[in-house]
């Protein structure tokens, strides 16, 4: 008898206490507690580059999100998690998620990091929105609450040798069965998976793929690779490489006085305002299949119009600079969370988080860079795309796919090199 | 010329030297005698400060040089001959002697210092370009005799020059030593070969311990029965 | 045929630039016994040094070597002076700690600094080559080895017949005895570190219109030289040209060859051969004491 007293007692007394910010604050008590986001990015160390890159996107839609009223009513704080290494972004994700009560987490600007960062949130039943990691078997894990808004290595690749036998081949006028093309790629799992979705789409088309070569992007001399291509002479060149040798490689052929006819490029050196700040002209003509900088804005929706002016504004206000493909990204990945995932989910927990991206259905043309959002059943987003830019006056101008063209391929075949 | 006043050094728990106190004056061989570990090294690297938790003073001409770095007191003329030769093994022979006068009164001196000592000792010069290391043990101890005398000093500490050496050889330093404080240069030197410094020294000091228990002239010493019985086994 | 000398060309005047970095390496290492983990941090300033004077100044990174090179001995001074001083008696591992942390201390100074992006000197002769029958010869390659090898040269004379050099020869084979010659030793380790961050400094300016710069270059480039400075032997100067040369040529061979992905396997097998036959390096003596210029 005492003990069912002393139940209902208190029973009461949480009650009572659930009651007191009703009572006293109404409901702005509950709406002011910030959404907690953290971020995971390589912000030190040797992919900090593409990491500080996309954060700065994703905060600037965060930031854009929050002026607007934030969702439902509720401000968006983004947290930090230099995930610089594996290592680092398994214990930067663990004390975000313990010390700052972090549930809801978005990354990662490379495959290495996203791979265990996501594994981790989902190990502590947190929610994973994944932006740029693009390792084929991101989405090959069976977890629950980790979803890739961003493309596969395929997606990324894979624009490339469509482009090559779409557009480049009657350029050249050349069959595209006979088309001749190398393919090189530095060897982290970035370069491997992306050249061989490149492979395995241009074998599709029936494109001859003469030269597969991987080496170190630690490398200091490819003057052994750039003879190779030059004894194999292909039509064009299929590049997976990141920035210091994208640069050096552009600068070694150039010493040795060779160029192919055309050089594509799949990021994520070639789709960085460093290639042209390193090689001037020389950069012109150079296409690089990459996420997309730029969309057509007949293809984009008043409210994706509406997103780019307010992203250049700010952006350029922030940093004093364009921003390029992978601002773009974090932008994109950042916005869609906000709006799309967050301001959809009953609550922030990840369950309903998974629900809402299960769930959710936004046409292609909604974001800046025209893609849409609509899961597969493995997290997969299917309305992102890969698009082609090429370096025209040094600098990016989207020319694929239609959607994304906003002016024609110039310099096919690649003029000499005073030319360019 | 040397005065050292109760010099004491401990390494943690060892009290390497404790009070000592010796002199060495112009024109003279001092010897330092006594058994392994009682401290004659130590004494040594105190005095050229190459040992730096000491107490006492050390005086040179009445000038304190406790409180120099080596190169300074090497500056000073106190040169010291390290136990083992030490000689900088992948240099020449010549490279050796050169070094030796690195200090800058020495340098001016080079040329002349160098002709010295192939004088006094010719097997160096005809080894001149051979590297050090690879020199008989007798030759490496001329040698590092040669490259102290370099630095043109005024006053040497030779720490246990006979080590190792065949008695011939043995004569033939202690003959170089005389002769060298025939040339003006004094020396303390450090010796196990007991009956050799005393009848060289013109005065001594025994150590036990890293104490000076008896002092005298090396002859006088000589005769001492204590010191017959505890060094020559007699 | 043409294309085995193209090959050996090009490694050769890379491995004049490893050659380079690592005889700063490990000259330190021979007189002071102690590994500089920041030494890659060095190459990273000095490259920051010269993209900034040329970027700014418009001072042609040839030319700025005669500012750079000295500010890098003046930062070697210091860093010895605040840092690698206090430890010298302490055991290795707290020297380890110091350098490694210096080494991050200065990566993340210069991401604040200068944040990650790369930054390249585009010097309009960067990519300028000329033809000897089929081989491409390029300018800044050719001159950056013929340089490099200089200082490598430069450094040996100083070592051979300066006061100060054979005083930085005798503190390696023998610090005590160094001591009783009258040699400073606390002066011969300040200006062998700040030699050390000159000489390194030199080839970061060197690399700087090859090479794009962001602050962790210098860490990626410094993982070869230390592979270098154990091949040649700790502590020798011919060690390190030797195997920097070796090291390139085989480089680019296998990269060519065996394809690029392969190269630092081949590298580590050579390595691990050469130490099996000659544990000590290719020049290293027992006890690495060492500080041959022959
Ligand atoms: N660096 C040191 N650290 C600790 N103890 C030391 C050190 N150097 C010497 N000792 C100790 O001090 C004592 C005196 O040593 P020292 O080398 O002076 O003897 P020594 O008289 O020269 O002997 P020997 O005739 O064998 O050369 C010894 O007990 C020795 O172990
Ligand atoms: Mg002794």
């Amino acid at each position: 008898m005492s003990q069912s007293k002393r139940r209902l007692a208190r029973r009461e007394v949480l009650g009572l206490l659930a009651a007191v910010p009703a009572v006293f604050s109404s409901r702005s008590a509950l709406a002011q507690e910030p959404i907690k986001v953290g971020g995971i990015f390589p912000l030190t160390g040797g992919n900090s580059v593409f990491g500080n890159q996309n954060f700065q996107g994703v905060e600037t839609a965060i930031e854009l999100v929050n002026d607007r009223g934030g969702v439902k009513g509720r401000k968006i704080q983004l947290f930090k998690g230099d995930g610089n290494s594996p290592q680092a972004a398994i214990s930067e994700t663990n004390r975000l998620a313990s010390r700052e009560g972090v549930r809801i987490f978005v990354g990662s600007s490379t495959s290495a990091v996203g791979m265990v960062a996501s594994q981790e949130a989902e190990r502590n039943g947190a929610f994973y929105w994944e932006g740029m990691a693009v390792a084929n078997n991101y989405t090959e894990r069976d977890f629950k609450n980790v979803f890739r808004m961003g493309l596969s290595a395929a997606g990324l690749g894979e624009p490339a040798p469509l482009y090559a036998a779409e557009v480049l081949a009657p350029m050249l006028k050349i069959d595209s069965k006979n088309l001749k093309v190398a393919v090189v790629a530095e060897d982290s799992a970035f370069g491997v998976d992306v050249s061989r979705a490149v492979i395995a789409q241009a074998e599709k088309l029936g494109i001859k793929i003469g030269l597969r070569e991987l080496y170190s992007a630690k490398t200091t001399d490819l003057s052994p690779l750039v003879l190779k291509l030059r004894s194999l002479d292909p039509d064009m060149i299929i590049a997976t490489q990141f920035i210091n040798d994208a640069i050096l490689f552009q600068r070694q052929m150039k010493e040795m006085n060779y160029s192919p006819k055309a050089f594509v490029g799949t990021s994520a050196g070639h789709s960085t305002l460093s290639l042209a700040e390193a090689i001037g002209k020389d950069v012109n003509g150079i296409f690089s299949s990459s996420f997309p900088l730029d969309a057509n804005l007949n293809s984009l929706s008043a409210e994706a119009r509406a997103d780019r002016e307010a992203f250049l504004k700010r952006y350029e206000a922030k940093y004093k600079v364009a921003p390029a493909v992978q601002e773009s990204l974090g932008f994109v990945v950042g916005i869609a969370l906000a709006r799309d995932i967050l301001g959809n989910a009953t609550s922030d927990s990840a369950s309903d988080l998974r629900e809402a991206s299960l769930k959710v259905d936004v046409p292609v043309g909604s974001y800046i860079n025209g893609w849409g959002l609509k899961f597969d059943d493995k997290g997969q987003n299917r309305r992102a795309f890969g698009s082609v830019v090429q370096w025209q006056d040094q600098k990016m101008i989207s020319v694929y796919p239609a959607a994304n063209k906003v002016h024609d391929p110039i310099m096919v075949p690649l003029p000499a090199r005073n030319a360019r | 010329m040397l005065r050292v006043r109760d010099l004491s050094v401990r390494f943690g728990d060892v009290q390497a030297v404790e009070q000592l106190s010796f002199d060495v004056a112009a024109g003279q061989i001092v010897g330092l005698v006594g058994s392994n570990g009682a401290g004659k090294t130590t004494t040594l690297s105190a005095i050229s400060a190459l040992v730096r938790n000491r107490s006492g003073s050390i005086e040179l001409d009445g000038k304190d040089i406790s409180r120099l770095a080596p190169h300074q007191i090497v500056e000073q003329g106190l040169i010291h001959v390290p136990e083992g030769r030490r000689l900088f093994p992948f240099m020449s022979v010549l490279e050796n002697l050169e070094i030796g006068a690195y200090g800058k009164a020495a340098r001016g001196k080079r040329k002349q210092q160098l002709e010295f000592i192939f004088d006094l000792l010719p097997r160096l010069a005809e080894r001149r370009n051979q590297l050090a290391g690879t020199l008989s043990g007798g030759e490496q101890q001329m040698c590092a005799i040669g490259r102290g005398l370099m630095s043109c000093p005024r006053l040497l500490m030779l720490d246990e020059p006979t080590l190792g050496l065949a008695p011939m050889l043995v004569e033939e330093v202690f003959r170089l030593v005389k002769t060298i404080r025939d040339q003006g240069v004094p020396i303390l030197i450090i010796e196990q070969q007991v009956v050799h410094v005393l009848e060289t020294a013109d005065y001594a000091y025994v150590l036990e311990s890293g104490r000076g228990t008896m002092q005298g002239l090396g002859a006088t010493l000589l005769q001492d029965d204590g010191l017959r019985r505890a060094y020559l086994g007699i | 045929m043409d294309i085995y000398i193209q090959l050996a060309l090009s490694g050769l005047f890379i491995g004049g630039v490893y050659a380079l970095i690592s005889v700063g390496l490990t000259l330190v290492f021979g007189v002071l016994r102690v590994v500089n983990f920041a030494h890659g941090e060095y190459l990273t300033i000095a490259m920051y040094l010269t993209y900034f004077m040329f970027q700014r100044v418009g001072i042609d990174p040839f030319v700025a070597s005669i500012a750079v090179v000295p500010l890098m001995f003046v930062l070697g001074l210091a860093t010895e002076r605040l840092l690698i001083r206090p430890t010298l008696e302490a055991p290795h591992v707290v020297q380890v700690f110091v350098t490694f942390a210096l080494s991050l201390f200065l990566q993340n100074l210069l991401l604040a600094l200068f944040t990650s992006d790369f930054r390249s000197v585009r010097t309009p002769y960067a990519t300028a080559a000329f033809q000897i029958g089929p081989l491409y010869v390029s300018w800044l390659r050719a001159a950056v080895f013929v340089v490099a090898l200089a200082f490598a040269g430069g450094l040996a004379a100083f070592l051979k017949y300066t006061y100060m050099g054979s005083a930085i020869r005798a503190t390696a084979q023998d610090r005590r005895s160094a001591r009783l010659v009258g040699i400073n030793v606390d002066r011969v380790y300040a200006v062998t570190f700040a030699l050390g961050c000159a000489l390194v400094g030199a080839a970061g300016i060197l690399l700087s219109p090859l090479f794009s710069v962001n602050p962790y270059t210098g860490a990626d480039m410094i993982l070869v030289s230390f592979v270098i400075v154990v091949l040649g032997g700790m502590g020798s100067i011919a060690g390190a040209v030797t195997a920097g040369l070796l090291i390139g040529v085989v480089e680019s061979f296998t990269g060519y060859l065996a394809g690029g992905e392969l190269k630092q396997l081949v590298y580590f097998v050579l390595f691990m051969i050469v130490l099996a036959v000659r544990p000590n390096g290719l020049f290293g003596r027992k006890g690495a004491e060492v500080m041959d210029v022959t």
